[in-house]
């Protein structure tokens, strides 16, 4: 018996190829798996649809029925975003606002800037839920305080695209209160709970913008790091004598600094306080608890190392990557050279050309399930951002149009 | 019904030292222009499989099956990279594909023969012994075209028909008229093609 499951486990893993299918006919179900990121069978009715669009030529409408596909959402842009949401970038991570933020952007074909612009959120319709399932819907206690809401949601037997709600504003607790106040510095995802919550706890709030550049520039620290800018903009807990060599820290320590501190003011009224984002502006209370002069005061923690460092007064920032190692590289367009707030800094990356390319980046190996480097391919990923931003940044037919690419089958 | 078999199935794959590159070298591929499915094969997600299943099998994610996932999910997912398998995620996998595979049977066992998408042919009120080489083959053949998109190819319907063999000669005497031998032969087949390495990847 157990030769027979030997045999026949190395078997069943090993099946060959014997197509049935006609060319065309296994093209279309490729596409529809690639897009909605699951296994169709032969007999899916809309396999006969997409079949019509192709056998006119029109694969571009035979994309279009395939990014109507529940999974397109529930699946691609969700897994997409669930690893874009957390610090340790797994597609394991649960739903959340972040994810949802995402969901509904691509569905309600939004511009796709308005992922870190936008002032509003999503959450479900509960009139749409089925009559078995209960979601948890307070505002303070579900929403803003933990992820109860999304966590209910998170069921694979729910068409969660079809249910969520776009709701405007973001919410904040103001705790003098016990009140649920809006978010005076919206900045789409980067000011979701779950994005402050991931990277915003201790610190010293450079990660926010280490990672807004890692998931929405598609580049790690050590990708823009320049030595040869400014380095006024770097606070006083950078020792600028690591091991008594100035040296190391002009041309190692300051290329990664001069760039996360010149932006990181931008979320110097920012702090996670009991597990929970706290905007400092919209508490109402002179002496905020984790706030110093109206600056988290992790900010400015460790002021000692070095005294001559920048001090954090506000939420100004400035952008150290304009220089000329950079400016090439992340295509600065619009009001980029500075700012206040978490808002103005989502402006200006995402008014950049590498935001673009990023998100065809991410839209590429979202369905062609292969790593797409930047650099590599400049010709392809210019030709995709052409056209998504001609398109308006419309996120579905970017999907649409790299899952059509000969490149995405290569 | 019981699924000892199927979770045997997972483990006797990589007792065989069949490991996750050498099933990838082996696992063919549809492509836009290319049936090459050693370029950018990958390892779907839990929620992937599981919508997959759901998808191939046209059955509705019940309560049941959501335990169930909820149950087996933490072991199946965490990484799209083939070489990420674990025995562990594939008997998981397996357990959940036996539950599709168990809701479909007796789905369609309780369907007019015409009305069946897999098992038309299949009489699952008879034994097992009644059902004939053509019967196990028809119903084989339509389960490799909807998981999988292809029919098996003769290698494989050999080793699944030998496979039926020593099923059969595993059931105990007083156990062979039961026709429940017939549905369990059934999970059997199936629940190894829809927890195959050929359909969790893509």
């Amino acid at each position: 018996m157990n030769s027979f499951l030997i045999l026949l486990a190395c078997a069943i893993v090993s099946f060959r190829a014997a197509p049935v299918l006609a060319q065309t006919e296994v093209e279309t179900k490729k596409l529809l798996e690639r897009l909605s990121g699951t296994k169709v069978p032969f007999d899916d009715a809309r396999l006969e649809k997409m079949k019509a669009q192709t056998a006119a030529g029109n694969w571009q409408g035979a994309a279009e029925i395939a990014t109507s596909d529940p999974n397109f959402l529930n699946v691609t842009i969700k897994q997409m975003a669930q690893k874009m949401s957390t610090r340790d970038e797994s597609i394991a991570a649960g739903l959340n606002d972040f994810v949802t933020f995402f969901m509904g952007v691509v569905r309600d074909d939004m511009d796709a800037r308005k992922l870190l612009t936008g002032d509003f959120f999503y959450m479900a319709d509960v009139s749409k839920l089925p009559a078995d399932i209960t979601v948890r819907a307070d505002l303070q206690t579900d929403f803003v305080q933990n992820n109860n809401h999304y966590s209910d949601l998170d069921r694979v037997a729910l068409d969660i695209g079809a249910i969520l709600k776009k709701e405007s504003g973001q919410m904040l607790l103001q705790t003098s209160t016990n009140t649920i106040v809006y978010n005076p510095d919206p900045a789409g995802l980067l000011t979701t709970r779950t994005f402050i919550n991931a990277h915003a706890i201790a610190g010293t709030n450079r990660r926010p913008v280490e990672f807004t550049f890692r998931e929405f520039m598609c580049l790690g620290i050590d990708e823009w790091s320049d030595t040869t800018v400014s380095d006024a903009r770097i606070g006083r807990d950078i020792d600028r004598f690591p091991g008594g060599d100035h040296t190391k820290f002009q041309v190692s320590c300051k290329g990664c600094h001069t760039g996360m501190d010149g932006f990181r003011g931008a979320f110097a009224k920012w702090n996670l306080i009991d597990g929970r984002p706290v905007q400092f502006d919209a508490m109402n209370e002179a002496n905020y608890s984790g706030f110093s002069d109206g600056i988290a005061a992790k900010m400015n923690g460790n002021g000692t190392v070095f005294f001559n460092g920048f001090v954090t007064k506000d939420s100004s920032w400035v952008n150290n990557a304009r220089g000329p190692a950079n400016e090439s590289l992340l295509g600065w367009r619009g009001m980029a050279d500075g700012g206040f707030g978490v808002k103005s800094f989502g402006e200006a990356v995402s008014n950049s050309s590498r935001f673009s390319q990023c998100l065809v980046k991410r839209a590429f190996e979202a369905v062609c399930r292969h790593e797409l480097v930047i650099k590599d391919r400049k010709g392809y990923v210019q030709e995709q951002v052409t056209r998504f931003e001609s398109n308006k940044y419309n996120l579905k037919k970017l999907f649409q149009s790299v899952a059509l690419s000969k490149e995405c089958a290569q | 019904m019981k699924t000892n078999l199927i979770s045997a199935l997972a483990i006797a794959a990589f007792v065989a030292g069949c490991t996750p590159s050498e099933m990838k070298s082996a696992t063919p591929s549809f492509g836009l222009g290319s049936n090459d499915k050693t370029v950018g094969a990958t390892l779907m997600s839990a929620e992937q499989m599981v919508r997959s299943m759901a998808a191939v099998t046209k059955t509705e994610i019940n309560t049941n099956l959501n335990n169930e996932y909820n149950a087996r999910k933490a072991l199946m997912t965490g990484s799209y990279a083939v070489n990420s398998v674990t025995s562990p995620m594939m008997i998981s996998i397996t357990n959940l594909a036996s539950r599709f595979c168990e809701a479909t049977i007796n789905r369609e066992a309780a369907l007019p023969a015409g009305e069946r998408r897999f098992f038309g042919q299949v009489d699952f009120s008879k034994p097992v012994a009644n059902l004939s080489p053509a019967q196990y083959t028809d119903a084989v053949e339509k389960l490799g075209l909807s998981i999988l998109g292809r029919r098996p190819t003769p290698d494989e319907m050999a080793i699944l028909t030998e496979g039926r063999g020593d099923f059969e000669n595993a059931i105990p005497a007083a156990n062979k008229t039961q026709a429940a031998q017939t549905k369990l032969l059934l999970l059997f087949s199936c629940s190894g093609v829809l927890s195959s390495f050929d359909f969790i990847t893509i």
